[in-house]
């Protein structure tokens, strides 16, 4: 493909994606909103989150902290930000994780098919069976001690989305025409497939990414809401709405703002997603 | 067609299979004693270790893990090592609790998902799918426990209408049940709702522009037998797919929703189980629920035999 | 002998409406179609006879089509009174005007029987329990020479061939005894025996039945045999028309004379090469002022590029043409 195809394709690409309407812009901006806020959060606030200031216990006052401080007094601006930064990085780290190993066994079980692949897929299956939430919570007594552990746990509850796919598009290229006549000329089938996979399989790979960085946030909240693998005082965001839920009738801003954050971002990259998939997948099917 | 089914079955027991070795396997590899957790530090060494052998928990994990698979099939599901009551007991109560809302919960997903799926597909790029749509949206993406906790807070504390926590069952007092019972039901019915109107939706509109149904039109074929009978029965097959999915949700999704709410049924049991490493607790449940869910997709796929007789009448 | 006029299509116009511009696909089209008549509508892909006959039944998808005007006389009324989804276009369609599309395989639905698919058509236009539907869709399967007729009605779509799908959609046609069937592309999906077959059963349904059939097609050597009329369509326009045998051996428009050249004949000598029309239909966004053809045309007059040739007669046999050649082209 010669380089002007793929500026034009770019720049195609871009105009059904943005040209969607207003949310996917909204949520790309939510999204850039909340990676700032976990980038820039030890530089720009004052407070750490963990430092207490008894005298002012769920305090009012926009002077000193923007959204008032929390049941022993830490900012809780700060620790909303902080918050971000827990749920992206884990997000991130366990949707890569969960990519690198979800892709190669997809490869594996579709390229050996046979006993390897049955073996594989009955594997996801039985994965799937069980709820991702408990999955994780059984997961992580065993690993979950850190925050990296955390988000590999979170992360293999992803890996059967990635391995049914790549396995499925291996399949469907086995049987396709063009690898067919490649095969017959003579070029060695792991050649042709790895040729033709990646380009077919870039796009839709990309959706289920952006969609996995939801998720695993959507898990990672939930896990740290009951208390497993992420624990107070560490400032998440689902951690902040379990300590919070006993104040609800006083202050409801400390339970409600932490899961709001959670459903702006996740609500975000499912939309970006969906974006995404819109905007990939005519050019998608044009190619194939 | 028996083929097919009796193929299906063994997979799905493979499936089981797996799941229970997992399952134990995990349990017994974490730290942490449970019988001495539950025992407390009072207790002497002695003590604790007869416990230990009473429970058999001194033989040889192999042998654990058959003497658990023959006590499932006899209905011995071993005992809570931390409540002092068999598990069956256990599930026996806290089992209809959970299955009282989350049935009425994907029936309700069910209906209104579908529905507004459909109507979504029908209305497409009017305002009516455009808000549909955009609700499917806020809706797969909205936390179960935040919304749990909003509800609450309007319906609970602000509006005082609702009873803040907690399960009433339907046939000691119905009235309060449902009171009760309309803030989980609805907050395990969002989630459910949303991906089931998006699948619906997609659905039908690849169906309505194929050919058949422009020939269908071309006979004089009225819109609503279009919709219901020839539209219909092609778009659900995948539909019929995540309703399955959702069926899981129903015993093992509850988690969240019974912790915010303070429902005493098995999502709760669970996670009190898991932290306190109540081995036979969490070993029998998961598989209760793996083998609910791996039923439920037995079902759909007999189901999609039913409906679509390529998979019936092939010899693929 | 004055033959009756069972379908009259005056002075039809539709559009598509793009972001690109209008798309004028019907552009003032007129023909009539006789009792017991088969007809062609000839032209290349895009040259708006499919969407000319999708008007007449108004199944145009709107948006972003429209019809715009002109009138469809069927039965004494004009169809474009009524609503696009009204009740008396719904009884029209199927049991007065039955339409046959392409791809006869994907045009019966994959999870109803024939049977199933059948009977509703005949209990929408006829008030008849089941049994005697069923017994009716029997009768029209083995009108239309299916074999073992009660079996197929059984039958789903993909285990029967393209013929027999074919057959089964003209047999719908048939039990609700439409007196007009549109054929749209009816063999170009089928391998050549097969399309054979299909023009034969639509000649005997002529007989049999007393229907009257339009076909549509790009296939020149389909229309040679069986029509008695033909109407040759370019740029969403008529731009000639005549009896087949006017049309076959003294086509006066080039664009006729051009299709007829690029039909491979096997009487024709060995090498001699086929001779495609150059260059490429226009794009029906902006046409030229004068005649759409003229680009291609190796006849142009002075006239061509400003004046619109309008159509008039150059035969006895109304044989119409819409060009400015004073003599039409020379036998190919």
């Amino acid at each position: 493909m010669s380089s002007r195809d793929k500026t034009g394709n770019l720049r195609q690409f871009l105009r059904v994606f943005f040209g969607r309407g207003i949310l996917v812009q909204l949520s790309l901006g939510i999204i850039l909103v909340f990676v700032l806020a976990a980038l820039l959060a030890p530089v720009v606030m004052p407070y750490t989150p963990f430092e207490q200031d008894l005298t002012q216990l769920f305090a009012e006052s926009p002077a000193k902290h923007l959204l008032g401080t929390d049941n022993i007094g830490r900012d809780f601006l700060t620790r909303l930000m902080y918050g971000a930064q827990i749920s992206l990085f884990t997000s991130l780290v366990s949707s890569i994780w969960a990519g690198v190993v979800g892709i190669a066994l997809g490869l594996i079980a579709g390229y050996f098919e046979g006993f390897i692949s049955s073996a594989i897929m009955r594997l996801m299956d039985a994965q799937l069976s069980i709820p991702a939430l408990i999955f994780s919570m059984v997961l992580a007594m065993v690993l979950g001690q850190s925050l990296l552990g955390m988000a590999i746990v979170i992360g293999v509850g992803a890996i059967p989305g990635y391995t049914r796919m790549v396995y499925g598009m291996v399949l469907s290229l086995k049987n396709n025409d063009y690898v067919t006549a490649a095969l017959l000329v003579g070029q060695r089938e792991s050649m042709v497939l790895l040729k033709h996979l990646l380009p077919n399989c870039f796009a839709p790979l990309i959706v289920i990414f952006t969609m996995s960085l939801g998720m695993a946030i959507m898990v990672e909240a939930g896990l740290a809401y009951l208390g497993v693998g992420i624990v107070a005082p560490t400032p998440a965001w689902g951690v902040m709405v379990s300590e919070g839920y006993k104040y609800l009738t006083l202050y409801p801003r400390l339970a409600i703002l932490p899961g709001l954050c959670v459903m702006l971002v996740v609500v975000a990259f499912n939309i970006v997603g969906d974006g995404l998939r819109d905007a990939l997948d005519p050019r998608l099917r044009g190619k194939l | 067609m028996i083929n097919f089914i009796l193929k299906r079955v063994l997979i799905s027991l493979l499936v089981v299979f797996l799941v229970s070795l997992f399952v134990f396997s995990i349990m017994h590899v974490l730290p942490g004693d449970p019988v001495r957790l539950a025992m407390g530090f009072e207790a002497t060494e002695e003590d604790v270790q007869r416990v230990r052998e009473e429970l058999n928990l001194t033989k040889p994990l192999v042998d654990q893990y058959f003497l658990w698979i023959g006590g499932l099939f006899r209905g011995n599901f071993g005992n809570s090592i931390v409540f002092h009551r068999t598990v069956a007991d256990l599930l026996s109560e806290r089992l209809p609790r959970t299955i009282n809302l989350g049935v009425p919960a994907m029936v309700l997903a069910v209906i209104v998902g579908v529905g507004f799926g459909i109507i979504s597909a029908l209305k497409r790029g009017k305002w009516m799918d455009q808000l549909i749509t955009l609700i499917s949206t806020l809706g797969a993406g909205t936390p179960q426990f935040w919304l749990g906790i909003v509800c609450i807070y309007t319906f609970a504390i602000g509006l005082k209408v609702l009873p803040m926590q907690g399960y009433t069952a339907p046939q000691t007092d119905f009235p309060l049940f449902l009171q009760k019972a309309v803030m989980p039901i609805f907050c395990m019915a969002v989630v459910m709702f949303a991906s089931l109107a998006r699948q619906t939706r997609s659905s039908m509109l690849e169906v309505i522009n194929q050919d058949y149904i422009r020939t269908a039109r071309a006979y004089g074929i009225s819109e609503f037998s279009l919709i219901f009978r020839h539209a219909l029965k092609n778009a659900l097959i995948p539909v019929i797919t995540i309703i399955g999915m959702q069926a899981r949700v129903v015993i093992g999704g509850s988690l969240l929703v019974e912790q915010v709410f303070n429902v005493a049924g098995i999502g709760t049991m669970l996670t009190s189980a898991i932290s306190n490493r109540d081995y036979f607790v969490v070993q029998s449940c998961v598989l209760i629920i793996s083998l609910f869910t791996v039923a439920a997709n037995l079902v759909v796929d007999i189901l999609y035999g039913v409906i679509d007789p390529h998979i019936r009448e092939s010899r693929n | 002998m004055e033959k009756k006029k069972i379908l009259e299509v005056k002075n039809l116009r539709t559009s598509f409406f793009t972001p690109s511009g209008e798309v004028k696909a019907v552009d003032d089209v007129s023909f009539h179609l006789n009792e017991q008549e088969i007809i062609a509508i000839v032209g290349e892909s895009g040259c708006g006879k499919s969407v000319t006959q999708m008007s007449v039944i108004q199944l145009i998808q709107s948006p972003p089509g429209k019809i715009l005007g002109g009138q469809v006389l069927f039965a004494g009324k004009n169809l474009l009174e009524y609503g696009a989804h009204s009740a008396e276009m719904r009884k029209i369609r199927g049991a007065g005007i039955a339409m046959i599309f392409q791809e006869p395989m994907t045009s019966l639905n994959p999870v109803l029987t024939i049977g199933q698919q059948i009977t509703e058509v005949i209990r929408t236009h006829k008030k008849c329990s089941q049994k005697e539907a069923w017994r009716t869709g029997v009768e029209s399967l083995g009108a239309v020479g299916i074999p073992d007729a009660q079996e197929c009605m059984h039958k789903y779509s993909f285990q029967m061939s393209g013929g027999m799908c074919q057959r089964a959609l003209a047999a719908t046609a048939i039990a609700c005894r439409s007196k007009v069937i549109i054929a749209d592309e009816p063999t170009t999906a089928l391998d050549v025996t097969t399309q054979a077959q299909v023009m034969e059963l639509l000649l005997s349904l002529v007989d049999k039945f007393k229907t009257s059939i339009i076909v549509v097609t790009h296939n020149l050597g389909l229309v040679t045999r069986y029509t008695d009329r033909v109407y040759v369509m370019y740029a969403g326009k008529i731009i000639e028309s005549g009896t087949t045998e006017d049309i076959l051996m003294r086509p006066w428009h080039p664009y006729t004379r051009g299709l007829l050249e690029s039909v491979p004949k096997l009487s024709a000598e060995k090498d001699k090469p086929l001779v495609p029309i150059q260059g490429a239909p226009p794009r029906l966004q902006d046409l030229p002022p004068g005649c759409a053809f003229m680009s291609r045309c190796t006849y142009t007059l002075s006239e061509c590029q400003n004046e619109f040739p309008m159509l008039r007669r150059v035969g006895p046999n109304e044989h119409w043409a819409a060009c400015h050649l004073e003599s039409g082209v020379d036998k190919p």
